[in-house]
């Protein structure tokens, strides 16, 4: 048994020494460790021959000789390799440059408002939301009277909205849809609106004159505020993660009773609070409540058998707290630079 | 509205920590923005929403903080009595001429007053809110402001000419200098006081100078009124003057507060200016008191809230607030009667929001709501499109921008847009806002032209939205994408780079009606403005046109600071979606084999390729799966004034293996077409 041991290794040594492509490396692993005929393979067939007390004792010394010959053959194939690489670089101009870039096929890259646009209505039709749009330019009845803001309230005056004359606007906001879609539409109604809107602000680094919101609106029997926090918070955690909180505040709009806004667990100090939160902890994202029943009689909805609740995000707020971006005017700049990160 | 700790303390004892009842003003609605520590006291800023006068106030606030808090009451004020006495005699009068304007307006007249500087006290109240201190005549009605929400002027009386006050509307040409040193135009649209002969204060917003309380006052004519909110806010805007009044007069003053706060005001003049109140006050008042009673059903709160409130918990909420609430008609409704100050409250509602608020939106039970299967598509046909169009210029390398939709009227003159249906605005801030577009083109020019000057030559740009159009007095908004191709086509080590072309852009367009099953679409030549001549074309389905594409001329680009050349088109997405192939029907995949055969023609230049295709194609039918134009030539091999077309057309019968005979016959039809209808040779 030694004898055989020490002749398998004396000719592996010597065959091992010769080899120089993978071909010959792969005869000689199959001469030595082949499954079926390998020399090492067939000393292990030959142990049951052996008594009880010889065979830990041979069983351990070819199995050492076996990690003897796999380990020297991956030290080989390591040889290889080194000496086709260096034969390559020898040849020089002759061989295949792997490394040279490649002929890449570009893929354009969305714009992040359109990202963000996609992400936040694919939430909502998730939720059971149909998406739906509506003009941008708008009646005064549409974007304010049927939506309970009367002639006295401070957005009408044309400081605020910018007007195309008399009675046509730029629309202030996304809510005008609501009522267009409520006036064809009977309840259940499950809709997410998202668009363009106008305010004449000085622009800056969080204004801009032209921005972008997602409206929001369910009408049902029976649909109540515990309703609409259900939804939202839902709609901040697959937006912001799952470990988001939500905080809902008594606010006033006009054409919701009870109003509220939401905020969130800031999203870079998880409410810790930091410079974006400034320092209490939660981001203001956006605004809801339940329809105003003036708004659901205006449209010809019975207030007492329906309910409702209707919300409005503006998609730049969202996209800048959500990419870390520091200024409004990027968006519209068009830089490729900028674009060119969100592809 | 900012509040100073000590001071509301005057009102409420407030027990809770500050962290604490920030909290808690924040969950029932007043938004504490910054808290500040002034020397030994603390100011924090609520955001007042526009709903809430009654909360620019300190008593207002205090309400809250008893409510949320659970303390029954606040402290009032001392004040002198608020019954008027008989007057024996009238010292001076008050004239309403516009009772719309002003339905309320209470004079009362305080003698013999020491006007100096204010108090210590009354000092660092007002200082603590950031405001100024002139004298102690001028600060009572400033701490009063702060204190009951009421702004109120106080006149130096004897400057008052013929000691009348007359509310009226100003006259064209008729000026005031105002207390702070401004001379200011009047007209017919501004509410003023006056006296027999000159206005004395701007109504609600600003007094006179003239008749400003000095240090040499002796009297005083103290004025608490209450102004109708439209006039004062068309005032204000109109003047271009904002005050701490007209910001209160503007969002409604509580009507009975104006004679509360006249005489807590008339007891400060009497306590710290010695003034002698003796005289009797006029009350003007055309206000009809009506008490708003609303029948509140608890089966309703629940209905909209998704939470039960006990009957007690509700009585006490409203009663916290100010509201009286009675037993109603039925088992589970009250009776509430509204507090003046509570002009937001007129439905049962704005009473749910009430006892939700105070409860906190934070104990109501988050829930799901049953979601009803619904057969209409989540997305309309159009918003489809879009998206669709989106994938697919994405996926040919091209970037997606977001543009302005206003413009000025000279960007799009610079691109030589139609000047005819533009959108104009009313009322731009500046130029870059004077009309909507008409054309995607001017804005996608601008991108072009900024990315060139940060040295990015390479540019595929595409933008999805509207262009706004005015016809007949009509506005028209229709969706557009456009597509911009600029530099190099393509750039790599190996085959180096080439310019884009027409035939680049023609190729994005082409792709795009493809995968929208577009196919009986007709090129043609048609000149546009902004385009090269000869290099501007349309494709019309129908005879409407879906895109238009081109290179943007010389004069155009320049406009733009742009040195490049630049291929521009403009596709309509409405067109694209109900032109879309909407089924598909499978044909069975071919299973004989096909023939391909090359011909290449010598034409004169002026034969375009499109008439060989033409030709090829209707010469040889069906039979001819594929025909492809694979090199166009000019040089030494032609005549000067020809080139050469090469073709490979694919031969394949869908239903036996085609014969040579049979190909070749087909193939030199295709071949004798070809030279004789395009005076051509063989090459």
């Amino acid at each position: 048994m030694n004898d055989k041991l020490k002749s398998i290794h004396a000719e592996f040594e010597q065959s091992i020494v010769s080899v120089s492509s993978n071909e010959d490396l792969e005869a000689v692993r199959i001469r030595f460790l082949g499954r079926k005929e390998g020399l090492v393979t067939n000393m292990f067939k030959d142990l049951g021959k052996l008594s009880v007390k010889e065979k830990p004792v041979y069983g351990q010394k070819i199995n050492d000789l076996k990690n003897l010959i796999t380990e020297k053959i991956a030290q080989k194939v390591k040889e290889i390799e080194q000496k086709s690489i260096e034969s390559l670089k020898s040849k020089g101009a002759d061989a295949f440059d792997l490394s040279l870039p490649a002929f890449k096929n570009e893929i354009g890259a969305m714009h992040p408002l359109s990202i963000v646009t996609d992400e936040i209505c694919t939430l909502f039709v998730e939720m059971g939301f149909m998406v739906v749009e509506g003009p941008e330019i708008e009646t005064e009845y549409y974007n304010f009277e049927v939506l309970n803001i009367p002639l006295e309230h401070p957005s009408r005056e044309s400081f605020d909205t910018f007007y195309l004359h008399k009675k046509s606007l730029l629309r202030s906001h996304t809510s005008p849809v609501q009522a267009r879609y409520m006036e064809k539409n009977k309840p259940p109604i499950q809709i997410i609106v998202p668009g363009k809107v106008y305010r004449p602000d000085a622009t800056d680094a969080t204004h801009s004159f032209m921005f972008h919101q997602i409206e929001g609106l369910l009408v049902d029997e029976g649909i109540t505020l515990a309703h609409l926090k259900g939804v939202l918070s839902v709609f901040a955690k697959k937006l912001f993660g799952v470990k988001t909180k939500t905080r809902f505040r008594p606010h006033f709009f006009p054409f919701t009773e009870p109003s509220a806004e939401m905020d969130v667990s800031c999203i870079i100090c998880s409410g810790k609070g930091c410079r974006v939160c400034g320092g209490n902890g939660w981001l203001e994202i956006l605004g809801s409540g339940m329809v105003h029943p003036k708004v659901l009689k205006a449209v010809n909805i019975d207030s007492s058998k329906y309910s409702g609740f209707a919300f409005g995000m503006g998609v730049e707020r969202i996209a800048m707290l959500k990419y870390g971006i520091d200024d409004i005017r990027l968006f519209f700049e068009n830089d490729m630079r900028f674009i060119k990160q969100f592809s | 509205m900012k509040i100073s700790l000590s001071w509301l303390k005057k009102y409420i004892n407030v027990s809770l920590p500050l962290q604490k009842l920030v909290e808690k003003l924040t969950s029932a609605g007043l938004e504490v923005s910054e808290i500040h520590k002034v020397g030994s006291d603390m100011v924090f800023d609520i955001e007042i929403t526009s709903n809430r006068p009654d909360w620019l106030s300190f008593l207002g606030i205090a309400r809250e903080v008893a409510a949320v808090s659970g303390i029954k009451s606040i402290n009032i004020p001392k004040t002198l009595p608020l019954k008027v006495k008989a007057s024996m005699k009238k010292p001076f009068s008050i004239d309403i001429k516009d009772i719309k304007a002003c339905p309320r307006y209470i004079g009362r007249l305080i003698t013999d007053v020491d006007i100096r500087e204010s108090v210590a006290w009354m000092k660092a109240a007002i200082e603590s809110l950031g405001a100024r201190t002139i004298n102690n005549g001028a600060d009572i009605t400033n701490y009063c402001l702060y204190e009951t929400g009421q702004p109120m002027h106080a006149f130096d009386f004897d400057k008052i000419k013929g000691s009348s006050i007359i509310v009226r509307r100003a006259q064209k040409g008729e000026t005031i200098v105002t207390i702070d040193g401004v001379k200011r135009d009047l007209d017919e649209s501004i509410l003023i006081i006056a006296d027999s002969v000159n206005p004395i204060a701007i109504a609600g917003i600003m007094g006179g100078i003239a008749t400003e309380v000095t240090e040499e006052t002796k009297n005083i004519l103290l004025e608490s009124a209450y102004f109708d909110p439209v006039t004062i806010r068309r005032a204000s805007r109109k003047l271009g003057v904002t005050s701490e009044s007209n910001y209160r007069f503007e969002r409604k003053v509580d009507s009975e507060n104006v004679l509360f706060a006249s005489c807590r005001a008339a007891y400060l003049y009497k306590e710290i200016c010695k003034g002698n109140t003796d005289e009797p006050f006029l009350d003007i008042n055309y206000i009809k008191s009506g008490t708003r009673i609303i029948a509140f059903n608890l089966e309703n709160l629940e209905r909209l809230i998704g939470m039960k409130f006990a009957v007690t918990r509700v009585k006490s909420i409203l009663q916290s607030l100010g509201f009286s609430v009675k037993p109603g008609k039925g088992k589970e409704t009250l009776s509430v009667t509204v507090p003046s100050f509570r002009y937001d409250v007129n439905i049962e509602e704005d009473l749910i929001e009430e006892v939700a608020r105070i409860e906190g939106f934070d104990k109501i039970q988050e829930a799901m709501p049953p979601i009803k299967a619904h057969i209409d598509s989540a997305y309309t046909d159009i918003y489809m499109s879009k998206s669709k169009m989106r994938r697919l210029l994405l996926a040919q390398g091209i970037n997606e921008i977001v543009t302005i939709t206003l413009m000025s009227t000279r960007s799009l003159d610079n691109a030589m847009i139609d000047p005819q249906n533009r959108v104009l605005v009313v009322n731009p801030l500046s130029a870059e806002q004077e009309a909507l577009r008409t054309s995607l083109l001017p804005s996608t020019l601008k991108v072009v032209n900024a990315n060139l000057n940060r040295k990015i030559k390479r540019m595929r740009v595409f933008e999805i939205g509207s262009i706004y159009e005015k016809v007949k007095s009509k506005f028209t908004q229709t969706e557009f994408a456009s597509v911009v191709l600029t530099g190099a086509s393509y750039q790599n080590w190996k085959d180096h780079s080439r310019q884009v072309t027409f035939y680049d852009l023609k190729g994005v367009v082409e792709s795009l009606l493809d995968s929208f099953g577009i196919s009986d679409y007709k090129f043609e030549n048609k000149k546009l403005d902004y385009f090269s001549p000869g290099l501007s074309s349309v494709i019309t389905v129908d005879g409407k046109v879906i895109v238009e594409l081109g290179k943007i001329n010389k004069k155009v680009c320049e406009n733009f600071d742009i040195a490049e050349e630049v291929f521009f088109a403009q596709l309509n997405i409405a067109a694209f979606c109900s032109n879309r192939k909407k089924q598909y029907r499978f044909t069975s995949v071919p299973k004989y084999p096909s023939v391909i055969r090359d011909i290449a023609l010598v034409v004169k230049k002026s034969i375009l390729g499109g008439e060989a295709m033409d030709i090829i194609r209707e010469t040889a039918g069906s039979l001819a799966i594929k025909t492809e134009l694979f090199d166009v030539y000019t040089g030494d091999q032609v005549p000067v004034d020809c080139k050469s077309l090469a073709f490979s057309i694919e031969y394949q019968s869908p239903d036996a293996t085609l014969t040579e005979e049979h190909v070749n016959s087909v193939h030199s039809k295709v071949q004798n077409e070809l030279l004789a209808r395009l005076n051509a040779s063989l090459r």
